[in-house]
This record gives C-alpha cells, structure tokens and sequence, in this order.
C-alpha cells in the first residue's frame, strides 16, 4: 500500500470504524442524495492528509458515512477535476480511499451536456461506455510533463487495460429493471469526457457528434478508469443539464445547469435509493 | 493576488513605459513574426519581447516584437510574433500576451495564422476567416488554478468567434471582390506534419483548416471576455487522396508554402487596414 494512502486511510479509520459496502460519488449539483443518508460521520477533505481538496464552487468536499436503503456506505461530496490542475493520480486518490475502506460497488453520478437529439435537459442516462478526451488517464503510472498534463512513464498493467467493459453490466441490468418498476424514465448512452473549463464550441459539439457520443461532461472517467483497476463494479449516472446542439447552442450559465440537475434530482435519488437497496 | 496576474500586470507596467502617450489602442493585431505589414500601417513605436519582463522574455523560442501604430484612424497594437506549444511554450505563457493585452485595453483582436486546408473547394493562397474552433491539442491555458479576475471558470465558447466581428470582416472581402472561405479551424500541436490518415479524420470530424496557433489565443480572449476575430494564410493543401500521389521532395512543399504564404499575405494586405478600421 502507497504510504500516502495508508495515512489518508489511518486518519479515517480514527475517526470511524463504518464499514463501507458502497461509495457513491457526486457531482455537480446533485449532492442532495445526502439528506437521505442516516450519517453517522462525516468528515471535511481539508483534515484527511494527502487527500486532495475541491477548488470549485458548486463542490463541498466532504466524505459522508452512513446508511442509505439499509446498506453502508459512503459518499463523497465534491470530487476533483482535471481542469483544476489536478493530475490523474490526484483525481482518483479517493478511489484508493474507497477501496481500502472495503467498497465493492461505486455508484457516480454527474453533470452533463447532451449531444445526442434525443435527450433532453433533466433526462437521466445511464453510462454504457465512454470517450476519454482528457489525453491522460490515471493508469499512466508516473506523472509527465506539463505537471502530469502529458505522457509520462510506463503504463501499469492491470486488468483495467485489458477491460472491455468499465461499466457494469448486471448492474446497468438492475437498475433498468429498477427504473422500470419505479416508473422512471431513463436512458442509456456514450459518456465522453473533455478537459475543459471552457465549454465546448458549436463545432466541438459536432464533433463530439461524429464520434457518436451522447453525452459530454468534464469528470467520472478517471474515476472509473481507477475503480476496474481496482476491481471495484462501477455503475455511471449522468444527469443532461445543458443541451449541446450546434444549431440551437445557448449560452450556458451555471445557474441553469444547476437548476436542471434540481428537477432531476428526485428521480436520481430514487433510482439510487432503490438500486442500493438491490445490491 | 494571484501569480499570473503579478506577471500580467510587470508586463503592462513596463509596456505602459513605452507606449506613446497619445495612443489609446483598443484594436490588436497578432501575427507570426515573418508577417510583413502592409506599408499603410504606420509604426510609431516598438518594444522587443525579450525587453518585456517576465513571461514574454523566457522563451527563448520568439524573438518577437510589439508595435504601437496607426492603421487608418485606428491606433493599433500588433504582436509580431507569438508563442506556439510545439516550441515547448506552455499554454499559460502562450496565453500571457492576451491578458496583457487586455490590461492595455484591447477590446478586439484580429488573429493571423498560417493554416493547411482540409476542405476541398478552397485552394491554397487564398484566406480563410473562421468562424468556430475544435480543439485537439490536448491541453489549454485555463486548467489549473482561476483568477477570478482574469475571467469566469467556465467560460461560454457559444461566440467564440464573434460573429458581429465575423460579418463586418466578411463584408470587407465582399465589399473589395476578395474570395473568401468560411472555417472551421482545427487546433493540433504540431509541428509534424500531418499523415494521410490524420487528414481524413480531421476532416471527418467536420474541419476545414489547421493550424499550431490560434486555439489557445482564442480561448484566453474568451476567458478575458476580448471579441476575437480569425484570419487564416493558406499554405498548403491536406487531401488525403492527394497525398498518396504527391512526389514533391520536402525542399519543394515548403518552398511552395512560402510561396503560397507570401501570396496569401500580399491578398490579405491589400485590405487589412480596411478591415481593421471596420472592427
């Protein structure tokens, strides 16, 4: 174990002993999973040691313990990106954290943008695959140039590279049936992640289009990427906040994108609720 | 305060030293450093990069220099010489002279790159205007830290090349029977040139011209809320059927894109002060 985990992963232990089945991440928006949680700790980024800290606004950085559907678990509010300058290996340090703490399943939610005409501002979609447009990936096993924004060292070998499917299948299964008997509507589709902070221009929206992507967000991947590596079953929520239409393109103001991830909200956190329970 | 707005404001300083007093310039010009100025715009004053501390000297790649001039009735600023990624540059030094530029007072910035063509109805020579940017360059100066003064964190890229900028150049060309080609430019790294099969797939992904440059320029103006404006110099052709038949030596290609570079320049000079008094 990295040493650096071990203290990060110490610091908690003193301060709970919750065993943890499931780690949820959220993202933009969508922290109001956490009133449903039965917390019996909660504990800041900022006193872990090690553990990176959120620039971003709209992102708390907390770690959640508690109970939700019955099951323990543990969400983390607030999660790093790579346009804030974080490396790869930074991004998915509380990946680690995870599944020192026992996590078998990871559920990750996010904020993004839609690129495929179906969808629709405050549709649900479940991640089937993704685009890693980051040009770095966690698995780059030593930070390269440009401050780990670059090609670096020699990749690891683990079964995240020979993985075929980062998004788990029986539960993708599980949580259509669960959409289904909940009478939520979802969809399912192509996540393909871009470094960002700026959005993404007319012409990269039909881009983005050409690759056959569905939707379009800035985080998740690295998360994803770290937890197959790990042997941790990842299952991918994403909530359509703004709509990426080349033809139709708005400004898009952070007031809005928030404002759609609150009308989803209560379905998200339905879905969770229940699929957790499932589990 | 920030780093890099302590570097921004050490250059305005020293720049605001030398500018003529009477010059209130709000339009700037960018050029590579080769570009010859047509003899109608007149030089009042110039500082050499390497005389402007601290981020415009270290790179050791430009020898450029900043001119105060006139153009019509236009006080002008024009930046001939920028820094591009494949010298090593690293995107918040190519970004530097644009924040400077702002501080100065630039409210409008007309661009000059020397693209290749993906669409096959343009032909070398000839100009480009753009009106919307992919950027694959896997890197761009706004991630890490945000100077909230600067500009907001994620800017809007919806009139990343303003259009109202857009309409009065086009009309410049109309109004003087100049053809011109409507872009989108595509942002690589470069500097190698591209193969047969990168030319397909940039082409597929819906761009008509390419260039090293202007990716990372726009998008900091879009971050410091400047209007941006984009003209390309075709140089060379990027057919991938072509290619495969192409027997020129490399000495050839690049004599021809000098060539086609000097005419492209020589067309666009005839009407540049015309445009810059339009903007």
């Amino acid at each position: 174990m990295k040493t650096q985990y071990k203290t990060a992963f110490d610091y908690i232990r003193s301060k709970t002993r919750e065993k943890c089945e499931v780690g949820i991440i959220l993202g933009t928006g969508l922290g109001g999973l956490v009133k449903h949680i039965t917390k019996s700790c909660s504990i800041d980024y900022k006193d872990i040691p090690n553990f990176p800290v959120s620039t971003v606004e709209s992102h708390t950085g907390t770690l959640i313990f508690g109970k939700l559907s019955g099951r323990n678990i543990v969400a983390m509010q607030g999660r790093f990106h790579y346009y804030e300058g974080y490396s790869h290996d930074r991004i998915v340090f509380p990946v680690h954290i995870l599944k020192l703490l026992g996590v078998k399943y990871i559920i990750v939610s996010n904020a993004c943008g839609a690129i495929n005409p179906k969808l629709r501002k405050t549709d649900l979609v479940i991640m089937s695959s993704h685009i890693n447009l980051h040009f770095s990936s966690p698995l780059i096993s030593s930070a390269g140039m440009n401050g780990g924004h670059g090609p670096g060292g020699i990749s690891k070998s683990t079964s995240a590279k020979k993985a075929q499917y980062f998004y788990d299948k029986d539960l993708i299964e599980l949580a259509e049936q669960t959409a289904l008997e909940n009478k939520i509507d979802i969809k399912k589709g192509t996540y393909a992640s871009v470094q960002g902070p700026n959005l993404e221009t007319k012409a990269e929206y039909s881009m983005l289009k050409v690759l056959a992507a569905d939707v379009v967000g800035m985080s998740t991947i690295p998360e994803v990427l770290t937890a197959k590596e790990l042997g941790i079953k990842t299952f991918g929520l994403s909530i359509v906040t703004d709509e990426g239409f080349p033809d139709t393109l708005k400004v898009a103001e952070l007031k809005h994108i928030l404002e759609s991830a609150a009308i989803a909200e209560p379905n998200m956190v339905l879905l969770i609720k229940k699929l957790v329970s499932k589990l | 305060m920030t780093e890099q707005r302590k570097k921004i404001l050490e250059s305005v300083k020293e720049i605001r030293k030398r500018i003529p007093v009477k010059l209130k310039p709000k339009v700037a010009l960018i050029t590579e450093e080769h570009y010859t100025l047509p003899y109608n715009v007149s030089v009042l004053g110039k500082i050499d990069f390497a005389d402007i501390p601290p981020a415009f000297e270290k790179n050791g790649a430009t020898t450029g220099k900043l001119y105060f001039g006139r153009a019509g009735n236009r006080d002008i600023l024009i930046l001939k010489g920028r820094f591009h990624y494949y010298e090593g540059v690293s995107m918040r030094d190519i970004a530097h002279p644009v924040y400077v530029l702002k501080y100065l007072g630039i409210e409008k910035i007309l661009a000059i790159d020397e693209v290749a063509h993906l669409n096959p109805r343009f032909e070398q020579g000839e100009l480009t205007l753009i009106y919307d940017h992919i950027n694959l360059m896997g890197n761009n100066p706004l991630i890490g830290e945000n100077d909230e003064e600067l500009g907001i964190r994620f800017p809007d890229m919806s009139n990343a090349y303003d259009k109202k900028l857009y309409g009065k150049i086009y009309k410049v060309f109309q109004d003087n029977k100049v053809k011109i080609n409507e872009s989108v430019y595509l942002g690589i790294i470069g500097p190698e040139s591209e193969t047969e099969a990168e030319a397909r797939f940039y082409r597929d992904i819906g761009a008509d011209a390419l260039g090293y440059s202007l990716a990372p320029e726009d998008i900091t103006a879009v971050h410091a809320r400047i209007k941006f404006a984009a003209i390309g110099l075709i140089t060379r052709e990027l057919s991938a059927d072509k290619m495969l038949e192409d027997k020129r030596s490399e000495e050839e290609k690049i004599k021809e894109s000098v060539s086609n570079r000097k005419f492209a320049q020589g067309e666009l000079n005839k009407i540049l002060v015309q445009i810059i008094k339009s903007l």
